[in-house]
């Protein structure tokens, strides 16, 4: 049904081509209902393809044989395909029903003046101008039928009267169609109400027939695009976004969100040229600068990764995943010196996150600008989190604080254990890495780095499916940087 | 890859030489029809816009108002200036609307300004289909805002004179016969300020001067006409025609000393109010005086029948060609008259705005006509089309009448208004052959590559530019690049050429219709009207088909109404015949 009312809608607005995949899917889904074949062969009558339309036109009399409009619809399309014999038949079954039917009687006229029997078209012609004289047109038919009898006169009499209204088709199913003919204003309306009860797809069909009436409405395309996203619908996403984006290439909403549809889909390096877009439009837009650090932080471009990050981290010093992922940054860098104050902030923000503590408590046992305050309280909170969760990870960061500290035997030990479980747990990648800090452990150095080159930590995930965010809400969904998280 | 056209370009003064080039012209063409695949046989048309050096494009200094008069223009005229036997062109241009520097112009304009019309001249006799402008040369200052072309000899002098229809006041350029034109226009009376679009030159009282009818589209002005029009999805649109404004026509008598007469009023032409974009001059109801068509936008068309004194009487509603066969008023565009049924009167076939389809009247040969676009298959391939510049040619020289429509819209297309189109209006054109059982098929799919591409054509000019025994065709694109196709297929089969002069020899025989002995017999008339704001080649080609006779036998009936014989007519090449 949602197809269907969304096929009135387009069709309302001669919106054709929408309008026939909407009533052929509907067709397809409620097979049994006349008014979608019949909404579809008017159509495919609007557009042209006859043949068509007259294949509809029947299926909707099969499903529905009393419906009389239809056969008036479909004599008429017999007439202009020249299928004379068909057409008499279709206006015969109104007449036969309702032998006062203006518009079966001009239909038979016309069927008998093809046939070049005159006298016969002016009588139906003239019965239905007794019906229904405001059809003027009929006029013009009664004189083209006085001509050919060779009545000149009498032809210009009736050709003198003649105007264009023709007889009128009562037809419900059609008035649903007229009844349908609104502004976007209307449909926006009610796919904020939709979205507002929570049914989304209902919010999209609307707006999607906002956008039809109004393709040029960017805020309602932005919308449409965003509930798309989060609708677990990403190509019809990125189509609506490129709409936006064919309007106003430098609109930063649609440049933000494009870009996370193509992350999503693993193509980060043109997903970067899409936040780029964005931030060069509003520099300040939070977001995307975030999602661009991210990308750049996966493509091993540390530094400008950490460039972008501390951009936004200025207003944003309450948000712990970002510092932390600054921290991260200038670790992976290499800049140690610059990480340990910003991680320790985070581990400030989110104590209880042990990623965090861990990140703090690595950079205090391997950086060089670190008291000896600092590594013990790095070995005290190194110690804890083993205690709660003996595993590889938690091994390596004790052996790490131990070493740092100068506990040589525990730092082999530990690492030992963690070497053990990262054998356990198959984690033969890391392998390397263990066993060259085991042997720093064990020359007496402290460990030369928190991470190896390349790490998994410092790989940000992807930006998830929209689905799993929170929708954003309202036009302006992007914060800048100067907002407080 | 597209075929070979092997060209004979010149009129063989030999015979045999002729034969000779004929045979060979066909051999090669069967030969590349041979190598080459399905798809390039298929190629009636080739585009020779490039290769031909006639490079024009259109201005029609769109700014982003939507003004109603910038989609309409495009007009082009193919005559003989020189006399030197071969199809020269004269395009209309356009130039800025309202106070809008040039600077804000859509499309900048490929010409300084300020922007003439411009006429080129085809180098034929130098062994090569060539143009060359020469606007500057010939005296041409035409800074109108053209619309259309009529081309004839208006003064008797052997030289083909120009009338161009313009936005504003209309022009008459005079050819002096030294390869330059005077503007002739206030000395001859013709300043007509109306909005003028297509016009056409008719002996109506025979007195041996051509006369002139101009079809006047609408009283409009863009100072005034602030209205805004939006598609059903509110983006702003084009305006169509303002209710109730359609303009009167106009008619003006040669009194034959270079000045004309406004016979309007006394000819009964005012007595109807239309909106006219195309009109075409016939013999409609076989009297043999000459009637005239006037295809109006959105109302009623018109036909006005000569009564024989000087006037006229529109008898399109009775005729059955004032309307489509459903009562309705269409949007008429284009038009052109010819026998395409081969019964020996003048039907008629028009073009239409998108979901009328273009229609189709069939003369019983007394004046009275039939819509019979369904029967004929021609009513569903143009359901999508606006149609502006037509005409009946025959392509393929098979003997009947086919045809060609050009197409462009004059409302914003949804599509391409959403593709980000900057002027979202152009279509493809189309070709239909005639099948010769009263019924048409869409070729335009092997009709070449130029039918593929999509523009704003606006005028349609038919001729045979290089000679060679088929119709040729130049279409006027609005906002957009001329383009010239060459028919590739026509020359291959039997044809004759004629063209018809008055007595004296000093000009084209405008209406004077040629009968040639075949079966049934083909007709054809003498023209430069029709199409839409085009002037054309008036001479004569009858397509023969496979294995034509040697010579051919042929009746002609004068434009004062007298007829002549002439047998054993040589087929394959032009000839020129002169009233006895």
């Amino acid at each position: 049904m949602a197809y269907g009312r969304m096929g009135i809608n387009y069709l309302a607005h001669q919106q054709q081509e929408a309008a026939g995949a909407c009533f052929r899917n509907a067709n397809s889904l409620d097979p049994k209902n006349p008014r979608w074949p019949y909404l579809l062969a008017v159509h495919y009558e609007e557009t042209g393809f006859l043949d068509n339309s007259v294949e509809s036109y029947r299926a909707a009399l099969q499903l529905d044989p009393a419906y009389l409009p239809g056969y008036i619809r479909l004599g008429r399309v017999f007439m202009e395909l020249n299928r004379f014999d068909e057409a008499e038949a279709a206006f015969m079954v109104v007449v036969r029903a309702d032998e006062n039917n203006a518009a079966a009687l001009t239909g038979l006229g016309r069927v008998a003046f093809q046939r070049q029997q005159y006298k016969e078209a002016i009588n139906y012609f003239e019965k239905a101008m007794s019906i229904e004289p405001e059809a003027d047109v009929l006029h013009y038919r009664l004189g083209m039928a006085y001509r050919a009898l060779g009545e000149a006169e009498r032809a210009r009499e009736e050709l003198a009267q003649a105007g264009e209204r023709r007889p009128v088709i009562v037809d419900p199913l059609l008035g649903i169609v007229h009844s349908h003919i609104r502004g976007a204003q209307h449909y926006l309306r009610r796919a904020a109400a939709a979205e507002s009860e929570g049914d989304l797809q209902a919010a999209i069909g609307f707006y999607k027939v906002a956008v039809s009436v109004a393709p040029f409405d960017i805020n309602a395309l932005l919308r449409l695009g965003q509930l798309q996203a989060f609708s677990a619908e990403p190509e019809q996403a990125l189509e609506s976004f490129s709409r936006v984006l064919g309007l106003e290439p430098g609109n930063a909403i649609a440049n933000y969100f494009f870009g996370t549809l193509l992350e999503q889909r693993g193509e980060d390096a043109e997903a970067r040229n899409y936040y780029e877009r964005a931030l060069e439009t509003e520099p300040g837009l939070l977001e995307p600068r975030f999602q661009l650090a991210n990308s750049l932080m996966r493509a091993g471009e540390y530094q400008d990764a950490a460039g972008n990050y501390a951009q936004i981290a200025q207003s944003q010093q309450e948000n712990a995943e970002l510092i932390y992922r600054l921290g991260m940054a200038w670790l992976a860098a290499g800049q140690c010196e610059d990480a340990v104050p910003v991680l320790l902030a985070a581990y400030r923000l989110a104590q209880r996150s042990p990623r965090v503590t861990t990140a703090a408590t690595r950079a205090l046992s391997t950086c060089s600008n670190v008291t000896d305050d600092q590594k013990k309280q790095a070995l005290a909170a190194a110690q804890a989190m083993y205690a709660e969760n003996p595993a590889m990870e938690t091994a390596e960061t004790l052996a790490m604080a131990a070493a740092a500290n100068g506990k040589y035997q525990d730092a082999v030990d530990f690492q030992a254990q963690a070497i053990f479980e990262g054998l356990k747990q198959h984690q033969q990648s890391r392998l390397e890495w263990m066993q060259n800090a085991m042997a720093h452990y064990r020359n007496g150095e402290p460990a030369p780095r928190p991470w190896e080159s390349g790490a998994d930590v410092y790989q940000p995930p992807r930006v998830p499916p929209l689905a799993q965010f929170k929708l954003m809400e309202g036009d302006d969904s992007l914060r800048k940087s100067s907002e407080k998280d | 890859m597209r075929p070979t056209k092997v060209v004979c370009l010149l009129q063989p003064a030999v015979n045999a030489a002729k034969r000779y080039c004929s045979m060979l012209r066909r051999a090669v063409i069967l030969l590349v029809l041979f190598i080459l695949s399905g798809e390039a046989m298929g190629q009636i048309f080739e585009d020779a816009t490039e290769a031909t050096g006639l490079v024009f494009e259109h201005f029609n200094g769109m700014s982003g108002q939507l003004y109603f008069p910038e989609s309409l223009g495009g007009g082009v005229g193919l005559f003989d200036f020189d006399s030197d036997g071969d199809l020269d062109v004269y395009f209309g241009q356009g130039h800025m609307l309202g106070e809008f520097p040039v600077s804000e112009a859509t499309f900048p304009p490929k010409y300084p300004i300020p922007m003439t019309d411009r006429l080129f001249r085809n180098d034929l006799e130098t062994g090569e289909l060539r143009f060359t402008d020469v606007t500057e040369s010939a005296g041409i200052k035409a800074p109108g805002y053209a619309m259309g072309v009529a081309a004839a000899d208006y003064d008797n002098d052997g030289h083909v004179d120009i009338y161009v229809t313009n936005y504003k006041v209309n022009q008459l350029w005079r050819n002096k016969g030294d390869g330059t034109f005077e503007d002739a226009t206030t000395k001859a009376g013709l300043a007509e300020p109306r909005w003028g679009v297509s016009a056409a030159w008719l002996d109506y009282d025979r007195d041996g001067w051509l006369d002139l009818f101009v079809g006047n589209y609408f009283k409009h002005s863009i100072e005034t006409d602030r209205r805004v029009c939006r598609l059903a999805t509110r983006e702003k649109d084009y305006c169509g025609p303002l209710k109730g404004a359609g303009d009167v026509d106009s008619l003006f008598r040669n009194r034959g000393d270079g000045t004309f007469e406004d016979v309007s009023e006394i000819a009964g032409i005012r007595k109807a109010r239309g909106g006219a974009l195309g009109v075409v001059t016939a013999d409609f109801n076989g009297d043999r005086w000459p009637d005239i068509y006037v295809a109006n936008d959105g109302v009623s068309n018109a036909l006005w029948i000569n009564n024989r004194k000087g006037g006229f009487t529109n008898e399109a509603l009775l005729a059955g060609v004032a309307v489509n066969r459903d009562g309705m008023a269409e949007a008429s565009m284009g038009v052109d008259a010819g026998d395409f049924d081969g019964d020996g009167d003048e039907d008629l076939f028009m073009t239409h705005l998108t979901e009328e389809t273009n229609t189709l009247y069939i003369n019983d040969g007394q004046g009275w006509f039939e819509d019979q676009t369904v029967a004929m298959g021609l009513a569903n391939p143009s359901f999508k089309y606006t149609g502006f510049g037509t005409a009946w040619i025959d392509y393929d020289n098979d003997s009947w009448l086919d045809l060609l429509a050009v197409n462009g819209a004059v409302k914003k297309i949804q599509a391409l208004v959403e593709s980000g189109d900057p002027y979202p209006i152009h279509q493809p054109n189309q070709l239909f052959r005639n099948l010769g059982n009263g019924r048409y098929e869409e070729v335009t799919g092997r009709a070449g590559a130029a039918f593929e591409s999509s523009l704003v054509s606006r005028a349609a000019a038919f001729g045979d530019l290089d000679n060679d025994g088929d119709t040729d065709v130049i279409i006027g694109n609005n906002a957009g690049p001329a383009q010239v196709l060459l028919n590739q297929v026509g020359s291959s089969f039997g044809w004759v050429g004629f063209r018809l002069l008055v007595a004296d020899g000093s000009r084209d025989a405008l209406g004077a219709r040629v009968g040639l002995e075949r079966k049934p017999t083909l007709w054809r008339r003498v023209r430069a009207d029709g199409s839409y704001a085009s002037s054309n080649d008036t001479r004569i080609i009858f397509g023969l088909g496979d294995g034509p006779p040697r010579t051919i036998g042929l009746n002609v009936i004068w434009p004062d109404g007298s007829e002549q014989r002439i047998d054993s007519i040589e087929v394959g090449r032009y000839h020129e015949i002169r009233q006895e």
